[in-house]
């Protein structure tokens, strides 16, 4: 039984104790007046008594807890087209598996060979769940959607899992081959053309006999080389056809057999020419990319740099394969990025252009790779290793003389420094734009949940943090840290989506409900998410999912008022533009959640934020009840008026590049 | 760059209507004083010289790019609308190298911070050298 199954086994047989975790509307009110969610929460409870009578306890119907505590029934022959992929998926390893109905025969064939498997509200937001679970497990996740309307509701998220080189498989219904052309019935739209440029490979299968042979075609893309989505669709003729026995399959042969676990290794030559320049140069640095987490090389890596003194900087959409606490560690430390006079980019397959990192126009660069074809795409190259990353890093740990690097390693510390006092100093002047503003500024946000996460009883490894948002993420990226691989999911990770952020949430919290990858040490732990109120909106319905699986969350929401961008449209002439960018103000999110079955808090002092917290993480822990805190601030915060402002330099690696 | 706020979020404190519009108009009183106090009263002879661009375009690579793009005009910002450096024509706040220093120096508009704090004078001297250079022919610098 999986650990999703046992939580909502438990909710199930004990009936009295889930009367008491539900939040019904009464809960809500009384919980909001009792956290001193302030005065305009409490003046609404005789309003809302109006209404009580009428109102009916939000509940998990008993079929949920029972559907998922059913034995997995892994399919045999004679079985569908669909279930051939399924059992395909499940011997490849899917870990993850998230999609909205539709797509019947596949995801209940999927959810029967006993992939842990979650239904959400929307497609869109399921892709990026699915991605999340990816960005910190680094396993292959799954999601489908139905046919037209489901699968391009995936589309914006199929196309942040492509930026961040995702290994994300994408499946989805479509209609059927005999019908092609005719938009007979609805739903009819022609997928693949769709994904192009978001993609690695993708096909429309239109032989039923060659379903197999194409789940291979697809894990070999998702298993070798560069990750990327993979996108296959199926017509009713492919995933209802009835296969007897292996035989009427095109090329059924086992995993050992249809691709290969061998990986590319680095030649000694470039080793040894590697090498000779680390010696050379005086102030090298490493920057460990996605390449890195994918390929399972942190320990390599932490021997690398621990062996010739060398710098690791990170940039991924994920963070914790360096750990913040190494004192090589430079993800904090600008001026020595600025510093560095060698470049070793390992894994960086979202490849940022000249001026995009913060390294000096006169540093030299090796890169890592294990696709020859991207190396010397933007930045010109020193020198270039086609190699696995581990493969690389070990081979670079061998051959590597032991060297200490004082100097250096004391200019990092230099630089961590004056980084952190920058964030002291923008967390003062937060705490007085708090007060004279009577609400709560960002840096004052960020301060608070890292003093919360890593200085207080919590294990500063425990908890997995979604770390998105668009303004407010500029401040809180300054005060979240990493400490091992996975702990931490780059919402914006350069697509720059605004909105996925609540579906990463389900996503890194489903894979830490299952304890997979290196998430399994903390298991059932709950895990922290950040965003804004323009990119909550997107995807606040998967509150409902969270509550519905009991996956315990705390969403931090800055609400400010408006679009990050808002300023765009005040100044420099605009004319009847600032409306577009401008919500109501002090819109009340944390009732959404509390009206779908979580918990809500309402913050607008800095005092009351870290008690938000407690109470939250402490609910999420017990209960599995997230919890999303509504911090009210101001989006003037962004303009000159309030400095630093929007800052521009926050983390490298929070996009692709220092920005 | 953010020394000397203290007073200054004083008069940023919101009040009233009729308090609002007279801090607003204290506060730019104020903000102008000390702009007045620190700004120079002629360009530096820096903007007219080549080689003080090719300094400026490093300064400009590591301070301004990535509002500005690596090639001063603005197109891939998604942040904000960013002045378009190479056309003088379309900018609000002016288009002197005096105007360019003060810009750059106490910020400008809603988004462009100040870099009092940051550069130094002889600093933005040549990223303006930089900005001109990148602009119209007949602005730039012609000095070797």
């Amino acid at each position: 039984m999986t650990t999703q199954q046992k939580n909502l086994e438990t909710t199930r047989v004990d009936e009295k104790k889930q009367e008491e975790k539900i939040v019904s509307r009464r809960n809500f009110i009384k919980g909001t007046a009792l956290a001193g969610a302030g005065a305009a929460a409490i003046l609404q409870v005789d309003e809302s008594k109006a209404h009580e009578d009428d109102a009916t306890d939000i509940r998990i119907p008993e079929e949920i807890p029972r559907t998922l505590a059913e034995a997995a029934k892994p399919a045999n022959f004679p079985m569908s087209g669909a279930e051939v992929f399924a059992k395909f998926c499940s011997d490849e390893g899917v870990a993850g598996f998230f999609c909205c109905p539709g797509n019947y025969n596949m995801i209940n064939a999927i959810a029967a060979e006993g992939i842990p498997s979650y239904g959400g509200r929307c497609e869109g937001n399921m892709t990026a769940a699915a991605d999340g679970f990816a960005r910190v497990t680094g396993e292959i996740a799954a999601t489908s959607g139905t046919e037209g309307p489901g699968f391009t509701n995936m589309i914006m998220n199929i196309g942040a899992a492509n930026s961040a080189r995702t290994p994300l498989l994408v499946i989805a219904s479509n209609k059927t081959i005999g019908e092609d052309d005719t938009e007979h019935g609805i739903q009819t739209a022609y997928q693949q053309v769709q994904t192009d440029g978001l993609k690695k490979w993708g096909k429309r299968l239109i032989t039923p006999n060659r379903i197999y042979e194409y789940a291979a075609y697809a894990f070999r893309q998702l298993k070798t080389g560069v990750p990327k989505p993979v996108h296959l669709d199926f017509p009713g003729e492919i995933s209802r056809a009835r296969f007897e026995e292996p035989g009427e399959l095109q090329y059924y042969y086992d995993k050992t057999r249809y691709r290969t676990e061998s990986k590319p290794h680095p030649n000694p030559a470039d080793i040894n020419r590697a090498v000779d320049m680390i010696q050379r140069s005086e102030r090298p640095m490493i920057v460990a990319s996605t390449g890195v987490f994918y390929d399972k090389a942190w320990e390599a890596l932490e021997r690398v740099a621990d062996k010739n003194g060398i710098a690791v900087v990170e940039s991924a959409p994920q963070r914790g394969h360096f750990s913040d606490g190494h004192e090589l560690s430079a993800s904090t430390a600008f001026d020595a990025i600025r510093s560095a006079d060698l470049v070793i980019l390992v894994g960086q397959y979202c490849m940022p252009s000249i001026g995009e990192f913060a390294f000096g126009p006169d540093a030299r660069w090796i890169r890592i790779d294990p696709d020859a074809t991207d190396i010397g795409r933007n930045v010109p190259i020193d020198l270039g290793i086609v190699s696995s990353e581990n493969a690389a890093l070990e081979a670079l740990a061998e051959a590597l003389p032991a060297r200490t690097r004082q100097s250096w390693r004391d200019e990092l510390a230099a630089a961590r420094k004056a980084f952190d006092d920058q964030s002291e100093e923008y967390y003062r002047l937060g705490l007085q734009y708090s007060a004279d503003t009577e609400s709560i500024h960002p840096a004052v946000i960020g301060k608070h949940l890292g003093d919360f996460l890593y200085a207080g009883d919590i294990d500063r490894d425990q908890t997995t943090v979604v770390s998105g948002g668009y303004g407010i993420g500029r401040y809180t990226r300054r005060y979240l840290r990493a400490f091992r691989p996975g702990q931490i999911c780059n919402g914006a990770y350069q697509y720059g989506a605004i909105g996925p952020d609540v579906g990463y949430t389900v996503g890194v919290g489903a894979a830490v409900q299952n304890g997979v990858g290196p998430q399994a040490p903390y298991k059932g732990s709950p895990v922290v998410g950040v965003t804004g109120d323009a990119g909550v909106a997107y995807s606040i319905m998967e509150f409902e999912t969270l509550g519905k699986y009991r996956i315990p969350a705390v969403m931090i929401v800055y609400n400010n008022n408006a679009w990050g961008v808002w300023t765009s449209g005040a100044g420099r002439g605009a004319v009847r533009a600032q409306h577009m960018y401008l919500f109501q103000e002090n819109l009340r999110y944390e009732k959404i959640a509390e009206a779908l079955g979580c918990n809500g808090e309402y913050v607008t002092r800095p005092d009351q934020l870290t008690p938000a917290l407690e109470r939250s993480y402490a609910l999420a822990e017990k209960e599995g009840i997230s919890t999303l805190i509504n911090c009210q601030g101001k989006k003037e915060f962004w303009t000159n008026q309030y400095p630093p402002a929007m800052p521009r330099h926050f983390a490298p690696g929070a996009l692709a590049y220092y920005k | 760059m953010l020394r000397n706020k203290k007073s200054l979020r004083f008069w940023l404190k919101p009040r009233s209507h009729l308090g609002s519009v007279v801090t607003t108009t204290m506060v730019l009183f104020y903000a102008a004083a000390l702009i007045a106090a620190e700004m120079p009263t002629k360009a530096s002879p820096l903007v007219n010289s080549k080689i003080a661009a090719v300094a400026g375009k490093s300064q400009y690579l590591i301070n301004c790019q990535q509002c500005h793009d690596a090639d001063g005009r603005a197109l891939a910002n998604i942040d904000f609308i960013a002045a378009d450096l190479t056309s003088p024509d379309t900018w609000y706040y002016g288009t002197t190298p005096l105007h360019i220093f003060r810009s750059i120096k106490f910020g400008a508009g809603l988004e462009m911070p100040p870099f009092k704090d940051s550069l130094s004078d002889e600093m933005i001297w040549q990223i303006i050298a930089h900005v001109l250079n990148i602009g119209p022919e007949e602005n730039r610098p012609k000095e070797e």
